[in-house]
């Protein structure tokens, strides 16, 4: 015979919550992670390629040089045009040959390309580049860094 | 929020080639998704294979995880929808409380049980809780024993959040009749 006493719904809904509350979560067996981690190893490794200059990254650049050519190429034009000259150094005779001739090469690309208008895009490019990499990369290193010994252990 | 983002911390590790790194993500869920596996298969062994075939599985997946959802909700999708599968495959069929024969009616209905006892209590419900369809199974373990919001739950189970509130009130009825059958207790 049940001798269990009445419950409205009301008390059967408490009842029902108290009970799933109160029942203990399994837990997963002994060597549950070594098993996983052996069927793990035998897969091939998850790797997410990143490339080295990002999408928007690159945007960014091409918009930046665009804008800088357009404006070199648009602007008016100047009156003086001074030709670079590479300093002179005091060197024995091999060095001097070498020193002048890296003079007149580089002397003659600096006027080709200043004289084209492309020395400003030209300069915008390697900004850019080296804005990239050294000052934005190195910041995610450094913040990758600070994470890798806070948590590995 | 935290522990989400301590996960996306090791999974960039795990994607970065360092694989031994998942054993530290394993070692987090692996009570949750055991219990998943646990309270929807109903047999231990078969739950263990199945919770480590979801690992695996998640572990082939993470190039895929684009952080949409919590990385926990991602897994327990993935668990969820592989214990479902595994049941479908094995053609499991789970006995509906609208369909209970008489006989089962009759042998369960004859228990002596003091209600006042907690271990009566607990093996009752248990008896409840096996007499629901896995797919009802999951949600009352999400629900009950995760503590999941119905956002969550509907994000893992792939169901409007209407449906699952819908759905949370039925299996609710179902084991108030199932423990009524099992315990001999009337409504008020």
């Amino acid at each position: 015979m049940n001798t269990n006493p009445k419950l409205s719904e009301k008390e059967f809904d408490a009842e029902i919550n108290k009970l799933i509350h109160n029942q203990e979560q399994e837990k997963a067996p002994a060597f549950f992670t070594e098993n996983v981690m052996n069927r793990v190893r035998q897969e091939k490794p998850v790797i997410n390629y990143h490339p080295v200059i990002s999408k928007r990254a690159w945007f960014t650049i091409v918009i930046f040089v665009l804008a800088v050519a357009g404006y070199a190429l648009t602007a008016p034009a100047s009156s003086t045009n001074t030709r670079f000259t590479v300093p002179q150094f005091s060197t024995p005779l091999l060095l001097e040959s070498i020193n002048h001739w890296f003079g007149t090469v580089a002397a003659g690309g600096w006027q080709m390309i200043y004289s084209s208008g492309l020395l400003l895009p030209f300069a915008a490019l390697f900004f850019a580049l080296g804005l990239h990499f050294f000052i934005i990369n190195g910041f995610n290193n450094s913040r990758k860094n600070k994470l890798d010994k806070m948590y590995c252990f | 929020m935290e522990s989400n983002l301590e996960d996306i911390f090791w999974i960039e590790q795990i994607l970065n080639g360092k694989t031994e790194r998942f054993a530290l993500l394993v070692n987090k869920y692996k009570d949750k998704v055991f219990s998943l596996a646990r309270g929807i298969l109903k047999n231990k062994e078969e739950a263990e294979d199945v919770a480590q075939e979801i690992f695996v599985k998640v572990f082939k997946a993470l190039p895929k995880f684009k952080h949409k959802a919590k990385f926990s909700t991602w897994v327990y999708r993935i668990a969820y929808n592989e214990c479902i599968s595994h049941l479908r495959k094995q053609k499991i069929s789970t006995v509906s409380v609208d369909h209970v024969s008489q006989n089962y009616m009759d042998t369960e209905r004859n228990n002596t049980g003091n209600w006042q006892e907690a271990e009566f209590k607990s093996k009752m419900l248990h008896r409840a809780l096996n007499h629901l369809p896995e797919t009802d199974r999951g949600l009352v373990h999400f629900f009950y024993f995760d503590n999941l919001s119905v956002n969550e739950i509907a994000q893992i189970t792939g169901l409007s959040v209407s449906n699952v509130k819908t759905k949370m009130f039925r299996i609710r009825k179902k084991l108030y009749e199932e423990l009524q059958i099992l315990t001999g207790k009337e409504m008020v």
